[in-house]
């Protein structure tokens, strides 16, 4: 089983309007998984067709190994949280976690507490919800996803609304988890620098489309300072590279190589590649934020 | 399946909403005993008023009286001085509505707020049959319908007792057992009727209203004009809309009534319960969770 989740050509559609459209998303064990796209861009109709709670209108999703309706079976080890908390605000944070044990059938003494301390809302005590604060809220939702020991938690956008001290709580609690239990999380949000800080895969979705599945270290690189060299002989170049000692570099096409080491000795590097007759049609210095990086991909700084 | 019940049953005992309704129907009874109070002295004064509710008891018994708007209640004019029935008594209480009204409210309250609060998210994907989901709030409305019962016999009965003493007793248990059950059947049927609009709209304000204008009897204009209607079609039957459904019957079926009567709308009960039920569970499973 390579991966734990797959969709195959997951798409949902509310009439004539295409919310996901063939989408194909790929998470392996272990992995955080960060689904990042603007608001309205299809992510929690994602996460709710693999949670179960909508159906798709085509194509279906691939679940520890099992395809279509016998995925379904295997729900029951998938955590959620799906937009807010759904939590009884009357009822004590025990209260709540009670409730999700009874239904699951999760008898196992000392489960309510440990769930309370993993979330660190083990001091609440009979303090009703409806008085904790948002981020106390957001933790009881993870709590309460993590109910029964899932091996996929589904999170979405868990730090919507949060102060930088709530984020930074959840943000601690969710690589906790993940390092501790070697749990494998889908955390949407539409806050790229935030995702980036504990995601290790990443699923970039724009209007209901998946535009592209790429690893942490590929995000980085994509998104690291470097020299962009344009040259009429890339393969030259590289030997020119070579025989100055520049080793992190990545030819990225048929004339295009970027560069990761000794940003400041473009002059140099000009230099030695004219010393060897090979024409530099470009070379700058390139230093893409995250946010630039998303932006560039779905066209535009609007609601991002 | 067992799980879910136990899971709403501990939300029902936990929910401030199902002990104030219990508190409620506790104090319904007490009302109700203090206004039969109000009524035997009134009829004790005036014998044409005490004659008037001789007429409509002896209408009622026969399973024939019309029913009106509102809530209404009827006191045994032999009550004035003679011996109380409590059986009767708790019968002419239960027919007039008054308790089936705070069933509606607790089956819109409690059928409606894990989706109000979006708890319904939390277990509905884990769960391989998302019906169930459904069929056990109608369990556990099944449970507090039986408490609600309980408290309201046994607040009849002690107020009952402390008001007219020797004279207040049970006359006949295995009559009130058999009103008891086709009573118990009807309030069932009007709580899975609720709780099918809760999962239908979604709206417990709906769903609520829908429920007490059909108890407090304001739907008897649109059963007027279907009686009507049926009657042009077809002149030969003799139709009743009022006795295919469960708040016709509720008014219907006293402690006295026929066994027709009790059986039919014990029928009708159980057949809404289970009608209801089934198409909220099917809702339940094909729609989608929001």
């Amino acid at each position: 089983m390579e991966y734990l989740l797959s969709t195959n050509s997951l798409t949902k559609q509310y009439g004539r309007h295409k919310a996901v459209d063939s989408v194909n998303i790929h998470i392996r064990q272990g992995d955080i998984y960060g689904l990042i796209g603007r608001n309205g861009a299809g992510k929690t109709t994602i996460l709710k067709m693999i949670s179960g709670l909508a159906s798709p209108t085509e194509g279906d999703f691939t679940l520890f190994g099992k395809r279509g309706r016998s995925a379904y079976r295997y729900l029951s080890r998938v955590g959620t949280l799906i937009e807010n908390p759904g939590i009884y605000p009357n009822m004590s944070a025990a209260d709540n976690l009670k409730l999700k044990c009874l239904a699951m059938g999760v008898r196992r003494k000392g489960e309510i507490g440990e769930l309370l301390d993993v979330v660190g809302l083990s001091e609440t005590g009979k303090k009703k919800v409806k008085n904790f604060s948002l981020g106390m809220k957001q933790r009881l939702g993870i709590a309460l996803a993590l109910v029964g020991d899932p091996d996929l938690v589904i999170l979405d956008e868990p730090i919507n609304g949060l102060d930088p001290q709530g984020i930074a709580e959840v943000r601690d609690t969710l690589s906790r988890l993940n390092r501790e239990r070697n749990l494998t999380m889908i955390i949407s949000s539409h806050i790229l620098e935030e995702l980036s800080k504990i995601a290790t895969r990443y699923g970039i979705i724009h209007d209901g489309v998946l535009l592209q599945e790429l690893t942490r270290e590929e995000l980085l690189e994509r998104c690291s300072e470097r020299i962009e060299l344009k040259t009429d002989d890339t393969r030259r170049a590289c030997t020119v590279l070579d025989e100055m000692g520049i080793t992190r570099y990545k030819v990225v096409d048929a004339d295009t190589i970027h560069i990761f080491e000794r940003l400041n000795d473009s002059g140099e590097i000009t230099m030695e590649l004219a010393a060897h007759q090979i024409r530099t049609m470009g070379i700058t210095v390139k230093n893409e934020a995250l946010e630039d990086y998303y932006l560039n991909l779905t066209g535009g700084g609007v609601n991002a | 399946m067992l799980n879910l019940i136990k899971m709403d049953l501990y939300r029902m005992f936990h929910s401030l909403s199902t002990w104030i309704i219990i508190l409620f129907t506790a104090g319904t009874a007490l009302f109700c005993t203090v206004m039969v109070q109000g009524d035997l002295e009134a009829m004790a004064e005036d014998s044409a008023y005490a004659q008037q509710m001789e007429q409509e008891i002896n209408a009622s018994n026969d399973g024939n009286e019309d029913r009106s708007i509102g809530f209404y209640s009827e006191s045994d004019p032999e009550w004035v001085e003679g011996e109380i029935d409590a059986g009767e008594f708790i019968s002419s209480q239960i027919q007039s509505g008054l308790l089936t009204l705070l069933v509606v409210i607790f089956a819109a309250v409690f059928g409606n707020a894990e989706q109000k609060n979006g708890y319904i998210k939390n277990i509905a994907g884990q769960l391989s049959n998302r019906e169930i989901l459904a069929l056990s709030k109608l369990a556990a409305s099944a449970v507090q319908i039986f408490i609600m019962f309980m408290v309201f016999i046994a607040a009849t009965g002690v107020r009952g007792k402390i008001l007219w003493g020797e004279r207040f007793f049970l006359d006949s248990p295995a009559d009130m057992l058999s009103f008891f059950g086709t009573q118990y059947l009807l309030n069932l049927g009007i709580a899975a009727l609720i709780l099918f609009f809760c999962i239908l709209t979604r709206s417990s304000a709906f769903s609520m209203t829908a429920g007490i204008v059909m108890v407090t009897g304001l739907f008897i204009p649109l059963y007027s004009v279907i009686n009507r209607a049926v009657y042009k079609i077809r002149p030969s039957w003799d139709f009743d809309i009022s006795l295919y459904l469960p708040d016709g019957n509720i008014a219907l079926a006293g402690i006295h009534a026929s066994s027709e009567v009790l059986i039919r709308a014990s029928v009708v009960g159980a057949a809404f319960a289970v009608v209801c039920a089934a198409a909220a569970a099917l809702i339940m499973q094909k729609r989608d969770v929001r």
